[in-house]
């Protein structure tokens, strides 16, 4: 009697780390303790997660590895769970291992739809019942997202940063996204992807500093599976917003040619 | 007491070494510079840019690695990045002298990357894009 009662003690206390320990994870993967906020989530009038605002976000420069700590814009609490290592179909080997690469970003075409969320520079959302506009200070580009749930045409236009969709499911914006011209790529490390590529986005508030981000991209042309990422998104401080950005204005060394500028010319 | 300041300093400096991405492939950076080859100019502020995609500044003087003199230019962080660190475009005045220490372009000219400023009272700033290397 008194052996079960200490082995059902014993299992209980087991269970109860392991499930502590479990949830603990779970959490920590989306708002870590530390960073929580007890900030309410603003919402829509029809009661949904209301996005908008200036958003700072983790530096990643390579989808396959994790970030954690201050985002681009200097905001503390971001986070990237990466992907692990890619997953290549032969012919997305052959254009990942190619030696002659374009830089269309240093050539100031634009950046790209995932890319846009990686780069040093912060984001932000201006959000409506019916969509949601992306501002990214990256190329001060802007991307608009209806949210009424419509479905993703077929026969899209390719573009650099492809045609999106949204629809909700309870508190969780779904964001699909097609119609790619391929030329950019996936993250600095120069990850490349085709004309295929489809990429869904989930995104939730917790609170209201924080949206957690779920990335998904696949790409059946170049990888042979998935690509996920998982972020923690953080809302920057009050008054702050984006900068202008240009690329072209002043982009002295373009391609690793350093023309001379007016002042290098004089006498000297 | 002192024990515990020192200690956590030293906490602090090495967050930020890891908080601040690291040395990850840049492609700019990498393609117009050469993380090898250490530029120290002292000299006069000629000309500043305070403009998109990254900063230039250009200083008048030699670089005491390879002697040579020039109208120097260097390439710094984007004006937004830059505002966030608290660093204002009135930072660097024409006639300012500093001694600036970044990395050599690689087309050879007299240009670099320029990620750290010494002003003549000793002030430091460091200018450096998100991942241009950081002179030490």
């Amino acid at each position: 009697m008194k052996r079960n009662f200490a082995t059902a003690i014993l299992i209980s206390i087991i269970l109860a780390l392991v499930l502590g320990f479990a949830l603990t994870s779970i959490t920590s993967i989306s708002v870590s303790a530390q960073n929580a906020s007890s900030k309410p989530v603003p919402r829509l009038p029809n009661g949904k997660p209301d996005f908008t605002g200036t958003w700072d976000h983790p530096r990643v420069a390579d989808v396959t590895k994790d970030v954690k700590g201050r985002c681009v814009g200097e905001t503390p609490g971001c986070s990237n769970i990466g992907s692990g290592e890619l997953a290549f179909t032969p012919v997305g080997k052959s254009d990942n291992e190619r030696k002659d690469k374009w830089d269309y970003g240093a050539h100031c075409m634009p950046w790209g739809y995932v890319r846009s969320y990686q780069t040093p520079f912060p984001h932000g959302y201006v959000h409506h019942q019916d969509r949601l506009v992306v501002l990214w200070e990256q190329d001060n580009a802007y991307h608009v997202v209806p949210t009424d749930g419509r479905p993703l045409p077929k026969d899209l236009d390719p573009t650099w940063r492809g045609t999106s969709v949204g629809h909700w499911e309870g508190d969780t914006l779904v964001i699909e996204t097609a119609g790619f011209n391929g030329r950019t790529w996936i993250d600095t490390a120069e990850h490349p992807h085709s004309d295929q590529l489809k990429v869904v986005e989930r995104m939730s508030m917790p609170d209201g500093d924080h949206i957690n981000y779920e990335l998904t991209m696949e790409d059946p042309k170049y990888y042979t599976k998935p690509i996920k990422n998982t972020r923690v998104f953080v809302r920057m401080k009050a008054g702050q917003e984006l900068f202008e950005y240009s690329c072209a204005e002043n982009n002295r060394c373009e391609g690793g040619n350093c023309a001379a500028a007016d002042v290098q010319k004089q006498g000297k | 007491m002192l024990r515990s300041l020192l200690l956590s300093a030293f906490a602090f400096v090495l967050m930020l070494c890891w908080t601040t991405a690291p040395l990850v492939a840049h492609h700019s950076f990498a393609a117009e510079f050469d993380g090898n080859k250490p530029v120290k100019v002292t000299g006069v502020v000629k000309k500043v840019e305070w403009m998109n995609p990254h900063i230039w500044f250009y200083v008048e003087g030699t670089d005491e690695v390879s002697g040579r003199s020039a109208v120097w230019g260097f390439s710094a962080g984007p004006p937004a990045t830059l505002a966030r660190r608290g660093i204002k475009r009135d930072v660097l005045k024409v006639g300012d002298t500093v001694k600036v220490d970044g990395f050599l372009a690689k087309d050879g000219s007299p240009n670099a990357s320029g990620g750290k400023v010494t002003f003549a009272d000793g002030r430091q700033v460091f200018t450096a894009a998100a991942e241009d290397a950081v002179p030490k």
